[in-house]
């Protein structure tokens, strides 16, 4: 029999949790208050509440994944080692310049992100390699330690380490830390080749850094946690989310915590794509809106990923699952400027004081206190009940910041929301053009608190004609935990012009870079049900000063004409022209190696055999000034094949579903909620 | 206002989603290397009565608001569905283009019938002719010489391309591809805004969304209103030169009055010198509003208002008086190429002149000289020359009244991205020996200024040319505010650290042999306040940090440090010793004070004055003489003494004075 899987994910706010139970065919899902002063705390406490409230014999979780957002809160908070960078000689400021660039060039009162090492814990060291990996200058050892020693004395614990060309070149990087493991055995050491061996030197420094800088809080933590699990008696190795959106062993996360920074949104992505691909879709936007923001990301055949993302203000360039925020949340708050227009964030009330209806205090009327006014969510079945609000609060809030616009409550509340959307739509719109893509080509896959809620009003803005409401929506990043891949990526900087390298070059670099990912994978010692490798390679014209990313055959080409035809593809496809005789040339080979886990099996329920859903409740809402009334049916008592028609709302536990007039929606076999407009 | 205040918001969020779709659209699909490093293009959505009605602030440059669309607008109309006009002509335009290398489209959207707006986008192509590749040379001194001119035609009629203009136009390019893929961009994004704009007027209704637009504009003319009545009512002076060190033009002087009363605003730039026989002038046909001179109100709005609607509506209170004939306003014919540089020196003057109404926002000068540093090299295969961007310089900004400067970039080109070293050795050969912070250089202040940049470089093949446009601030400093030090002097220098090292100046070409080293050093930031008001524990930091020395620290801050602390007793000693404090609002540094101590504005006034007797094309050839003879005096000149003078040379050029005008008159 199989063990049964447990998916963890720790989040701002709330720590999800997922279990998948095959001897009772059961999948739990629920979620506690995080614990960010000690985020393990809250894993161990729901691993408790597995045991008393539901009874699960946890010495049978023979797998487990967790995600922590440990890593990029340290670096949000800078609480992480006091950190020395070690550079070519010539190249001090590589952090404090960065990329030149102000993050907003019109506001006097701007200022730049501060460099995660302070100017006088960055020092010159006397090497050269130039761009064809050539040394130029020979390492000076005696230099080195002599800078080592002056960085020691004032307090650094982590040193990284980036010289120019070392993603050609390593040799130097290599050299100081083997000299350095010996002479400074207390040091966290990191080399940029050994990190993300890609060519730019600001970008590889930085990721070299970020961790550094957070190496020695992850490695305490998963010693804790590590000690934590196995005395409660769960046999299974921990696991933990990538970035990109795959898994990787503790052990591999101790050496590698950059590479766990966006772990959390990518994990409701993949979660996202789960169940998408199940329902039969796997063109999807994926909208995740919470208290505080809502976050978007493309799936179109498989997750896109970026090599563009930030994190606290500071590029990434490792492959990351595609998220980008796209502004309100339910937390965000309405106000009226000083000419009166009505504007919606980008403040928000957060949790706490949350909006007016929570009762904490929260005086100004916020997206979620329109949803009250509006009858859309009902006060006393929020969260499940677990949040009772106060609808008088809303209605004192918008009625209060109404009459600034000679609006009542119930105007200013509508007014709140298609404001709110328009902002939303706004944002969505230039970041879809960015990728080249048309929304009204994809279905809407909604989760998070808030994205039910809000996902077709934000469906309508942009043309989308299906909304699917995945079955649990609160816990779509734990579900991602437990049905991610084992993934690795790698890449090798290569600067080559395609005509000048034979296949046989090419197959060889490939091979050398598919040698190091199988033998990643391997030490995972993980069982997986086949391996994957991807090829790609970034090409350009000649000449050009960006590089179009293009997925390869993974196996040796016969010709180069072969590889670069699928550039030349690209090419025309994005800029509508493309030149057969220009010559091409190859920057970056990279290789995903993917491990593919078992996912827990599950086949689609059989329909309802006779009858229809309940309905529990009538009331009226709002729409568009006119009162209308909305069916009211619980989440737990929809079955497959049921089917609802707007105005309607469904009540659950983590969210409450708005299908407005105009809209019906039914249940597939999975559990999901399928919406489509009928005019839209 | 018509539209209630939701749909109002509505309306602008829509709006500028467009404006940022097109941005997008180009960013992605654009061809030249300014388009993907230095963000060199620009979109928006015009009203039919030719205002900008929103503008992208998140891509590309933020210069849009105040573009005088009205101007081809009218010049190309009637229009049908499917056009497309084009145009890079400043003179022509008067003044919508402002070089030749920006080329400009615009389509027409049509809505029942009428049309409901236009989307416009330029893009500054990489080639457009002319004498030198890359089309812009400081010493152009005709816009003859800047490539090709195209006056506004319809590129498409009814969707039918006019494949004769497009033959025309690519036969005066030396990278016809280039232009022709970037071209097809600006279409793309065009074509976007017609498809949003109409999915918009399907939502909402055409009358609905013509009233929002206009009702938008006049929120923003409010909204701007508001922000000006901010400003004490009074006149505010402010001088700054221009560095053109071609044609013999030395220290050009530019003027300005800022008048503001209540909820206007006038830009008065009488007094500023004459047109230049060379690439720096500045085509803004006194168009109210003008871009390339409202941008730093904008950026001030901007700080006080994130929010603002950014729109046309938003230059509405601003009048502009620019005197005809001069770098501001020249005659048409003159050379543009490298107008930046005297936009960038514009800001530098108003915020001069808004510093002293608004002590509080305003920043010390910053860097001043913003460069496109590009080097090209012969191919060793195939002979072809290739050109590469190797750094964008920018320098410090200035102190503020709350912050420090921002260290290597500045508001001025504050939307440039570098180029990875690594990327730049790999793709040319050239090694670069430092790209770091400019130690030392920061202007002093209680606020510091930015510190510049130091980019050094070895050639290491024959016959690499080096080119930088913008480069300025050689001869005097970014002035200093309230009591702060002017920042440092940029400096060029060849082979430094050798035993002959060479003080290049500006350069314009220059051609290196392998194995020889240029060093850009970039002019810095400012400083804001009494640098012996600074706290020493933050000159402390910035000694460890290794930006300041301790002598400097001692001279310009009077903080002892010993021993890697500061040493409180001497450091106390120090400052109160100083005999001054520095109060004075404006340090514009030694050089200029010496300068100005030969060309008082009453000298410089006169010169003006008495020029204006002659033939707008003629006025530089004489002003130049003058000026070299007053500096061979070897004393001061009275004002009074050079009208014979200026007759004198004037006969012997042959020229003949007419009635000098009494005042020199805005277009």
């Amino acid at each position: 029999m199989p063990g049964s899987r447990l998916g963890a994910d720790v989040g701002g706010t709330f720590t999800d949790f997922v279990l998948v139970d095959p001897t009772s065919d059961r999948i739990l899902n629920f979620k506690i208050p995080s614990t960010p002063s000690d985020p393990a705390r809250a894993i161990l406490q729901g691993i408790q509440q597995l045991v008393e409230r539901h009874d699960v014999d946890v010495t049978a979780i023979d797998y487990f994944v967790h995600g922590t957002t440990l890593g990029v809160n340290t670096l949000i908070q800078r609480m992480g080692s006091v950190t020395g960078l070690l550079v070519t000689k010539g190249f001090r400021d590589v952090l404090e310049i960065g990329r030149l660039r102000l993050p907003d060039p019109t506001n006097y009162f701007v200022e730049k992100t501060p460099a995660l090492v302070p100017r006088h814990l960055v020092k010159e060291v006397d090497e050269r390699i130039l761009a064809n990996g050539e040394v130029l200058r020979p390492l000076d050892l005696g230099q080195l330690h002599g800078v080592v020693t002056e960085l020691v004395e004032l307090g650094v614990d982590s040193i990284a380490i980036c010289f120019l060309h070392s993603y050609r070149n390593p040799v130097h990087e290599r050299e100081a830390v083997a000299y350095l493991r010996q002479r400074f055995p207390q040091l966290y050491l990191c080399s940029s080749a050994e990190t993300w061996p890609q060519q730019r030197e600001y970008e590889r420094a930085l990721v070299t850094v970020i961790n550094a800088f957070i190496g020695r809080r992850m490695e305490e933590y998963f010693d804790r946690l590590d000690r934590n699990v196995r005395a409660l008696g769960i046999p299974a190795a921990i696991l933990t989310t990538k970035s990109n959106g795959g898994i990787m062993t503790a052990e591999s996360a101790r050496k590698a915590p950059v590479e766990t920074l966006l772990s959390g949104p990518a994990s409701g992505v993949i979660g996202a794509l789960y169940l998408g691909r199940q329902a039969g879709y796997d063109r999807l936007i994926a909208v995740d809106m919470g208290g505080t923001s809502a976050d978007v990301a493309v799936i179109d055949g498989d997750v896109l990923y970026s090599t563009e993302s930030e994190v606290a203000h500071l590029p990434v360039v490792m492959p990351t699952v595609d998220v980008s925020s796209i502004g309100a949340g339910g937390g965000s708050i309405a106000w009226v400027d000083a000419l009166g227009i009505l504007k919606v964030g980008p403040r928000s009330a957060g949790a706490d004081p949350g909006p007016a209806c929570y009762g904490r205090g929260g005086t100004e009327p916020t997206v979620t206190d329109a949803y009250v006014q509006l009858g859309i969510i009902d006060p006393r079945c929020f969260l499940g009940g677990r949040l009772p609000l106060d609808p008088r609060l809303a209605t004192e809030a918008l009625t209060r910041l109404g009459a600034r616009l000679g609006l009542a409550a119930d105007e200013l509340a509508a007014g709140v929301l298609d404001v709110a959307t328009a902002n939303m739509h706004a944002q969505l719109m230039p970041l879809m053009a960015r990728k080249g893509i048309d929304p009204r080509d994809f279905v809407l896959l909604a989760y998070g608190g808030a994205g039910p809620t809000h996902a077709l009003l934000l469906a309508r803005e942009a043309g989308m004609r299906k909304v699917l409401i995945p079955p649990s929506p609160g816990t779509l990043c734990a579900l991602g935990c437990l049905v991610a891949d084992v993934k690795r990526d790698s890449i090798k900087t290569i600067y080559r012009d395609s005509a000048e390298l034979t296949p046989a070059e090419l197959e060889d670099e490939f091979a050398a870079l598919e040698a190091d990912a199988r033998a990643w994978l391997s030490a995972q010692r993980l069982a997986v049900g086949g391996t994957m490798i991807v090829r790609s390679a970034d090409m350009r014209y000649r000449g050009q000063s960006f590089e179009i990313t293009v997925p390869l055959r993974a196996e040796p080409p016969g010709s180069m004409a072969e590889v670069r035809s699928p550039f030349h593809e690209a090419y025309q496809r994005i800029y509508g022209i493309a030149d057969e005789q220009a010559p091409v040339e190859i920057i970056n080979l990279r290789v995903t190696v993917v491990g593919v886990t078992a996912k827990p099996q599950r086949r689609p329920a059989a329909p309802r055999a006779t009858g229809r859903a309940p309905r529990r409740d009538c009331r009226t809402i709002r729409e568009h000034g006119k009162e209308v009334t909305a069916t009211v049916y619980q989440r737990e008592d929809l079955r497959p094949g049921d089917t609802v028609s707007g105005p309607t709302v469904v009540e659950a536990a983590d969210t409450t579903v708005y299908v407005p007039t105009g809209y019906a929606g039914s249940v597939d076999g999975w559990g999901n909620l399928l919406i489509e407009g009928e005019g839209a | 206002m018509r539209t209630d205040p939701v749909l109002l918001e509505i309306l602008r969020n829509r709006l500028k989603a467009i404006a940022e779709e097109m941005a997008a659209v180009t960013l992605r699909t654009g061809f030249t290397v300014f388009v993907k490093e230095t963000s060199d293009f620009g979109a928006c959505l015009v009203a039919p009565n030719g205002e900008v009605m929103s503008a992208p602030t998140d891509t590309a440059v933020s210069l849009m608001v105040g573009l005088p669309a009205w101007e081809v607008i009218d010049a190309l109309g009637p229009y049908e569905e499917g056009d497309i006009g084009i145009t890079n002509d400043p003179d022509i335009t008067h003044g919508l283009s402002t070089h030749l290398p920006d080329i400009w489209l615009w389509k027409p959207i049509f809505a029942e019938g009428r049309i409901i707006g236009y989307g416009f986008n330029f893009i500054h192509s990489s080639d457009v002719g002319g004498k030198v590749a890359g089309s812009i040379s400081p010493s152009s001194y005709e816009i003859f010489q800047e490539g090709v001119r195209v006056p506004p035609m319809k590129l498409f009629r009814k969707g039918e391309p006019n494949q004769d203009l497009i033959k025309l136009l690519l036969a005066n390019s030396r990278i016809p591809e280039q232009n022709w893929g970037d071209i097809k961009a600006q279409i793309a994004s065009l074509n976007v805004a017609e498809r949003r704009l109409h999915e918009l007027v399907a939502r909402y209704g055409r009358e609905v969304v013509s009233t929002g637009i206009e009702d938008l504009m006049d929120h923003a003319e409010q909204r701007s209103r508001e922000l000006i009545r901010r400003i004490p009512d009074g006149d505010y002076s402010f001088t700054d030169y221009l560095e053109v060190d071609v044609a013999d033009a030395g220290q050009v002087r530019i003027k300005l009055n800022l008048r503001v009363r209540g909820t206007d605003m006038t830009l008065d730039f009488e007094g500023t010198d004459y047109q230049v026989q060379a690439a720096f002038n500045l085509p803004t046909w006194n168009q109210r509003g003008h871009y390339m001179v409202c941008f730093p109100i904008l950026n001030f709005f901007r700080t006080l208002d994130p929010e603002v609607p950014y729109n046309s509506g938003l230059v509405r209170p601003i009048e502009l008086k620019i005197p005809r004939g001069t770098i501001m306003n020249p005659e048409p014919g003159a050379a543009y190429g490298v107008r930046a540089a005297t936009m960038f020196r514009v800001l530098d003057i108003l915020n001069g002149c808004l510093t002293q109404a608004l002590p509080e926002i305003i920043p010390a000068a910053s860097s001043g000289g913003i460069a496109i540093v590009l080097v090209s090299t012969l191919d060793p295969v195939t002979g072809e020359r290739r050109v590469s961007v190797a750094q964008p310089l920018n320098g410090g900004s200035g102190g503020r009244p709350r912050q420090d400067g921002i260290d290597g970039t500045s508001f001025t080109g504050g939307w440039l991205r570098n180029i990875p070293n690594e990327v730049l050795e790999a793709d040319m050969p050239v090694l670069v020996e430092e790209y770091g912070y400019r130690e030392n250089s920061a202007g002093a202040g209680l606020h510091r200024g930015g510190c510049g940049i130091r980019f050094r470089l070895r050639t290491l093949a024959p016959e690499t040319l080096m080119t930088a446009r913008g480069l300025e601030r050689f001869v005097f400093r970014p002035y200093g505010l309230r009591g702060g030090k002017p920042g440092e002097r940029y400096r060029v220098t060849l082979n430094p650290g050798t035993e002959r090292p060479r003080d290049l100046g500006k350069i314009d070409v220059l051609t290196l042999e392998a194995g020889e080293v240029i060093e850009f050093e970039t002019s810095s930031g400012g400083g804001f306040g009494d640098p012996f008001d600074r706290d020493p524990q933050r000159v402390l930091e910035d000694v460890r940090s290794g930006l300041l020395s301790a002598e400097l620290a001692e001279r310009d801050y009077g903080v002892v440090i010993r021993d890697g602390s500061v040493d409180a007793e001497a450091t106390e000693t120090l400052r109160t010793r100083r005999p001054e404090r520095g109060r004075e609002l404006v340090d514009v540094g030694p050089e200029r004070r010496a300068y100005e101590e030969v060309w008082s504005d009453e000298l410089m006034t006169e010169l003006l004055r008495l020029l204006s007797a002659y033939p707008t094309s003629l006025r530089p050839v004489v002003r130049n003489r003058v000026r070299r003879w007053v500096d061979h005096r070897g004393r001061p000149v009275s004002p009074g003494e050079l009208a014979p003078v200026v007759e004198e040379i004037a006969r012997a050029m042959g020229l003949k004075a007419l009635e000098p005008e009494a005042a020199v008159t805005s277009r």
